[in-house]
């Protein structure tokens, strides 16, 4: 698939399958394109052109109705959390289930209170998300997002924000679910670590384009000058346009 | 830091010395500006400037940006050390017109 | 972690010289290279200067801490202070030639350490570690 931002390409020939209970990571520095990839997977933005498969379905052609069925088999757990400030973390986890099942309340708890004690977040479900620290935070947003055990579960960046041991955690739980419901992830993240911990496969963006795709050891191993900037964090080799460089610096202003 | 001004054939050449960090930054860039602002062309001249951070970077930034647009000439002369480290790492050694030594002017 | 300096100061921006002065002399001690020093005083000193500058709003009475620590074959740089809580994405680098003006500190920080992250710290505020792995010692 190709995707634009009006006339600029963000995306160009990005090409991916992924298998089930394969994860899939995505690296990739700021700006190389993977959180408009996130995008497209999910159905927000539609490709400029090429088309995106989930479940077997093309996900443009889906009517309304279609799509939201095809959602309710997707998990999707954003990079904050994103649970409603407003509601306590039970029913932040519960949302999903109330809005898209009939199931009666009884159920809907325990259902809850089975992904909450998976987090390792029993005894929490009354608490606001205001008073839970980043690590939870993250862990209550997956508790959400595998509510409706999803077939696939689209993860936004799982370490940012979290300290390192927090992070290594959130590692373990990852694989941990993958092992117990056997769900599909695709992961975007830039943090090397935890791809390389987590990762079945990853998928290495650069400006916009596949630069890797592979194993850890493929990719650990890659002889792609860029990709071993990536994994030796060093900045890249790019000739700057001084006039482009110095217009963005100063806003174009004067 | 301090900052003290010659003239070099065409251009007023501005000393630096000391260091250059967000506490006096803006008297650099208003030196800078205002010379400018006079239709001078610039010469900066590290030899002498034992730091400078990102807020004096941006100052130099915004000035010859400023030079572009009137068509005076801004040149940095002379920097080692840590100020050319941090041009190096803010990729401006490349958008700047740098000099070594004023014998290449 | 072993602390190595544990530094307060105001949220003035006359401090960062003393600061800096501070930070050369904890990667003398580690044995840092002086390129590397170099850097890594410009790092902490931009880490500082975005707490002064966008935390405190250029305030002097706040409170800067800077605590170095040496880890396990890192030095650890903690920088703590009261301001409004930020969030990762506040610290996250544009890349200087692909994105938005400014951010040249951030940008610093990320190319010169090895990890840069939020952490929870005791109190309120916000703590930043920046982590740079210690130069390998000749046998």
């Amino acid at each position: 698939m190709n995707a634009h931002y009006g006339d600029r390409q963000v995306l160009h020939n990005v090409n991916f399958s992924v298998a089930e209970g394969e994860i899939m990571v995505v690296m990739g520095g700021s700006g190389s394109g993977k959180s408009t990839l996130l995008k497209h997977l999910l159905g927000l933005q539609k490709p400029s052109s090429g088309s995106i498969s989930l479940l077997n379905q093309n996900i443009a052609e889906l009517g309304r109705k279609q799509m939201m069925a095809l959602r309710r088999s997707m998990g999707v757990a954003f990079q904050g959390g994103a649970l409603l400030s407003s509601m306590s973390v039970g029913d932040n986890v519960k949302l999903p289930l109330r809005e898209n099942t009939e199931l009666d309340e009884n159920t809907i708890d325990i259902m809850a209170r089975l992904k909450l004690e998976l987090m390792n977040l029993a005894g929490f479900e009354d608490l606001m998300p205001a008073e839970l620290s980043g690590g939870m935070l993250k862990r209550a947003g997956l508790a959400r997002a595998v509510i409706m055990d999803p077939k696939i579960l689209f993860f936004d960046e799982p370490s940012a924000g979290l300290d390192p041991v927090t992070s290594v955690e959130l590692d373990e739980l990852i694989l941990q679910l993958r092992a117990a419901l056997n769900m599909t992830m695709v992961i975007v993240t830039h943090e090397l670590e935890s791809a390389f911990k987590i990762a079945d496969r990853i998928t290495v963006l650069f400006d916009g384009e596949v630069a890797a795709m592979g194993t850890v050891e493929e990719i650990k191993n890659s002889s792609d000058v860029r990709i071993q900037n990536l994994i030796n964090r060093k900045p890249r080799d790019k000739v700057v346009d001084a006039d482009a460089y110095l217009q963005r610096l100063t806003a174009g202003g004067t | 830091m301090e900052i003290s001004r010659t003239t070099f054939k065409q251009y007023e050449r501005l000393h630096l010395s000391g260091e250059i960090d967000l506490h006096n930054s803006s008297v650099l860039r208003e030196t800078l500006l205002g010379l400018l602002g006079g239709g001078e062309h610039v010469l900066v001249d590290f030899t002498q400037l034992a730091y400078i951070d990102s807020s004096g970077i941006a100052a130099l930034v915004e000035s010859f940006n400023v030079a572009k647009k009137q068509s005076l000439e801004f040149k940095i002369l002379g920097a080692t050390g840590s100020p050319l480290q941090v041009l190096e790492l803010t990729r401006l050694v490349s958008v700047f017109p740098m000099v070594e030594n004023e014998h290449n002017l | 972690m072993k602390l190595i300096k544990n530094i307060e100061c105001d949220s003035c921006t006359s401090k960062l010289c003393s600061i800096r002065a501070d930070v050369r002399e904890a990667c003398l001690e580690f044995g840092f290279p002086d390129p590397d020093i170099n850097s890594i005083v410009l790092a902490v000193d931009e880490a500082c200067a975005n707490v002064i500058r966008y935390g405190y709003k250029y305030c002097d009475n706040g409170s800067v801490k800077l605590q170095i620590f040496a880890a396990d074959g890192e030095a650890v740089f903690h920088i703590i202070d009261q301001c409004p809580e930020i969030c990762e994405a506040d610290i996250t680098a544009k890349p200087v030639v692909d994105e938005q003006p400014g951010g040249l500190g951030l940008h610093i920080i990320h190319q010169v350490m090895d990890r840069v992250h939020l952490i929870e710290g005791d109190a309120s505020g916000n703590t930043l570690e920046m982590r740079k792995q210690l130069p390998l010692k000749e046998a």
